[in-house]
């Protein structure tokens, strides 16, 4: 029996997380947590994720399972992102010291406990399949992920995933698509605040300036070049404490950030028949979170529509912690101003 | 009779052509300061840069076996050891050329600065008089004036607000220079360097071409926070747009600085600046395009500025006390003690000659960027 993909995406900080922890304890569905944010480390590898031609499936399980230095050296310095599940228990396979793999750092530990044993389960299977292109080697392991659970439909969801819908359309033409939206001023203040993110825009800066990106090479040509505020953030002076206040991210850097991941994200989405999207407002989750889990469970699973369940699975719904309106006037004009190329590519776009 | 020199810094940008220079204008011996390298030993460095160098700025090839016959290798730094050298050095020597320094600015680097900068320069100066100097030619930047505005005559400067580290190290040691006793000395200051005059070469990235390669990363950083930002929003900046840039080429710097180190002229301070220059506007208008980036739109009040705006003249601190406020620098010092005078022509910044230079260095360091991973 074929299973069904789909995808939440939108941007960084949309609630898509509360959206993946609600399609979790939903009956029937796997829910894959992360597993894109991860195997690019943190959107900073995407191409090496997605390689073109065929690859053998031990290659394949080499991209899952890399032990990849940005989350890792997080990790390590204790000052991993909250979606990070993976423990450090006195029988964990994996320690933070000498690193975890992508899959085991959220994506597995997010569907069942005894994620080691899956981790090893899946190295075995997957390292002999035969060549094919990554898209496939991509259905096929989803579809494995999903048997394994017994379920007929896998949601997979990573934060900012807009980033590279490109590719996943590419790869999962005819996966459903969910885009979430949430207003973009708050999603900038949560983005600011979100360690994964902060990294992210970090190594942006720091590859810029290098011309490398210095987790993954030692070429220090340009370090000279480094502003001052981010010398701690190189590999080799990685500093947890300077990464945890560090706090010229301000907001309006990540408005500007989402209005660019909507700009160009909305290309792709664009193409996409009208059966295969969904677009939902974060806000009317929060608002009204059983009428719109259900559009969503519709959308998905027509015939998995369960309202005591969704009624149940609604109760996860909580208050949002980003307020821009909170903000002083001055950032508060900043934020708005960075955000509204964003707003005009969903005006134009959504209807 | 032949004379000898001392040169700091002779493995630099500026050092390797005043050392080119005294191979060209005398045929004196010449002991160059060098550090040894892990890789690369003291004499391995000046004579493999030299066998590059001498073909890339076109002089005559037979400078090559010249230097070979009369520079010296000392190996060692500008700490207080570099005074156990003495011994090995035949003195007196004529002219000491002080020409090494750092030229990093940012914060983190102070502590680095001072010591080269400034302690460096003590120490050249107690070897120098070590070694019955003569003349001590000091190298300074035309910038030691800092904030000030208006004709920066070839004075001492004593107090002045500097715009960063750098700055301050390079006035402090001017004043250390200019109160040495026992030998004459005299302070050079070059404007913002650039590559040869005619061949274009250069291998020193700061000045010009710190500002091109900090508006390509600039431009890289967009690219991945927002495509095609900066085609949709032109970068605002403050900047004076019809004030000139000085930009000297390295050529004009050593033949000048030799011509009147090695003479008896009487004057202390000499600008070494150029005096056919582009404005602000016209410069920066060349590194925009250059480095792909729409024009900035110029702007007089910081208010005007977005948060991508603050935050690219953040970056650009360093480049902005060349671009706001009016420099016209004397240099009648300089002329009165040239005997040759220049030839203003072949080191005039012209537009095209910049597009030149600029879109030189930005092939070289494309290549070095080509292992950029990919954004999306
Ligand atoms: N470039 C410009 O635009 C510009 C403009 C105005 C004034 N200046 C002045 O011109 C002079 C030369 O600049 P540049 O462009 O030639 O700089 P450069 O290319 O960076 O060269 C600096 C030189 O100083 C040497 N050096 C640095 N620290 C040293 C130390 N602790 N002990 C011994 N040697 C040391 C370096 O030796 P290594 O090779 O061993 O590192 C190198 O030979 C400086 O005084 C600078 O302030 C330059």
């Amino acid at each position: 029996m074929n299973t069904q993909a789909a995808f939440i995406i939108g941007t960084g900080r949309c609630g898509s997380t509360l959206l993946s922890k609600m399609i979790n304890a939903y009956a029937g569905i796997t829910s894959v947590s992360e597993f894109f944010s991860m195997i690019t480390d943190l959107g900073t590898m995407i191409p090496e994720a997605f390689p073109e031609g065929p690859v053998s499936g031990a290659a394949f399980w080499n991209i899952l399972s890399g032990i990849y230095p940005k989350q890792n050296t997080m990790l390590r310095h204790g000052v991993a992102m909250k979606e990070v599940l993976y423990t450090d228990r006195p029988d964990a396979a994996f320690r933070a010291a000498t690193g975890v793999p992508a899959l085991l750092q959220t994506t597995l530990p997010h569907l069942t406990e005894d994620h080691d044993a899956l981790f090893e389960a899946l190295a075995r299977e997957v390292s002999c399949w035969p060549s094919a292109t990554v898209a496939v080697h991509y259905q096929q392991f989803m579809q494995t992920l999903c048997r394994q659970f017994g379920d007929v439909l896998w949601v997979e969801r990573s934060g900012g995933s807009l980033r590279i819908v490109h590719r996943l359309y590419e790869a999962f033409p005819r996966a459903r698509y969910v885009h979430l939206v949430r207003d973009g001023r708050n999603c900038a203040l949560s983005m600011e605040k979100h360690l994964g993110f902060r990294m992210a825009m970090l190594s942006f800066q720091m590859i810029e300036v290098l011309g490398v990106d210095p987790y993954l090479s030692d070429d220090r040509e340009f370090v000279d070049d480094l502003p001052d505020e981010l010398v701690d953030f190189l590999p080799e002076n990685f500093n947890p404490e300077a990464f945890r206040n560090y706090s010229d991210t301000q907001a309006s850097l990540f408005g500007h950030y989402w209005s660019g991941e909507l700009i160009q994200g909305l290309e792709t989405l664009q193409k996409m028949p009208a059966e295969q999207l969904l677009t939902v407002s974060y806000e009317d989750l929060l608002e009204y979170p059983e009428r719109t889990f259900r559009t969503i469970i519709e959308f998905l699973a027509p015939d998995r529509v369960d309202m005591d369940q969704i009624r149940e699975v609604c109760r996860l719904v909580g208050r949002p912690r980003s307020d821009w309106q909170a903000l002083p006037k001055r950032e508060r004009e900043l934020l708005a101003r960075s955000c509204e190329p964003g707003f005009m590519a969903l005006e134009a776009n959504v209807h | 009779m032949t004379q000898s020199h001392f040169i700091t810094g002779a493995t630099g940008f500026v050092g390797s052509y005043v050392l080119i220079e005294l191979l060209k204008q005398t045929n004196d011996t010449i002991y160059c300061l060098v550090r040894p390298k892990e890789d690369q030993a003291p004499e391995a460095r000046i004579f493999g840069l030299l066998d590059k160098l001498i073909p890339a700025y076109q002089e005559n090839p037979a400078l090559l076996a010249a230097a070979r016959r009369r520079v010296r290798i000392v190996a060692g730094d500008l700490s207080e050891s570099v005074l156990e050298i003495a011994p090995r050095i035949e003195s007196p020597i004529n002219c000491f050329w002080h020409v090494a320094a750092s030229l990093n600015y940012e914060e983190r680097f102070a502590d680095q600065i001072f010591e080269t900068n400034v302690m460096g320069t003590h120490y050249a100066l107690r070897l120098a008089k070590k070694l019955q100097t003569q003349y001590f030619n000091h190298f300074s930047t035309a910038y030691v004036v800092g904030k000030q505005q208006g004709i920066m005559r070839e004075e001492v400067v004593r107090h002045t607000e500097s715009n960063n580290a750098y700055e301050r190290s390079k006035v402090t040691s001017e004043l250390e220079v200019l109160s040495a006793t026992g030998m004459q000395t005299r302070i050079f200051r070059p404007s913002i360097v650039i590559g040869h005059s005619l061949t274009h070469e250069a291998f020193n990235f700061s000045g010009m071409y710190g500002f091109l390669r900090r508006l390509v990363q600039f431009r890289g950083m967009m690219e991945r926070i927002q495509t095609g930002y900066l085609d949709r929003n032109p970068i605002r900046m403050k900047m004076d747009p019809q004030v000139p840039l000085n930009l000297v080429p390295v050529d004009q710097v050593a033949q000048e600085a030799v011509q009147i180190g090695t003479t008896a002229a009487p004057q202390r301070i000499f600008n070494l600046t150029n005096k056919k220059v582009l404005t602000v506007g016209e410069t920066i208008g060349i590194m925009f395009d250059i480095a792909g980036v729409s024009q900035p739109e110029i702007v007089r009040d910081a208010a005007d500025f977005n948060w991508i705006d603050e935050k690219f003249n953040e970056k650009m601190e360093f480049y902005n006390s060349y671009l706001v406020g009016r420099k016209v620098f004397d240099r009648r010092n300089t002329d009165a003690a040239l005997q040759r005078a220049s030839d203003h022509d072949q080191y005039a910044i012209t537009r095209d000659r910049l597009v030149y230079k600029s879109s030189w260095y930005l092939n070289k360091l494309l290549s070095k960027r080509v292992r950029i991973p990919v954004s999306r």
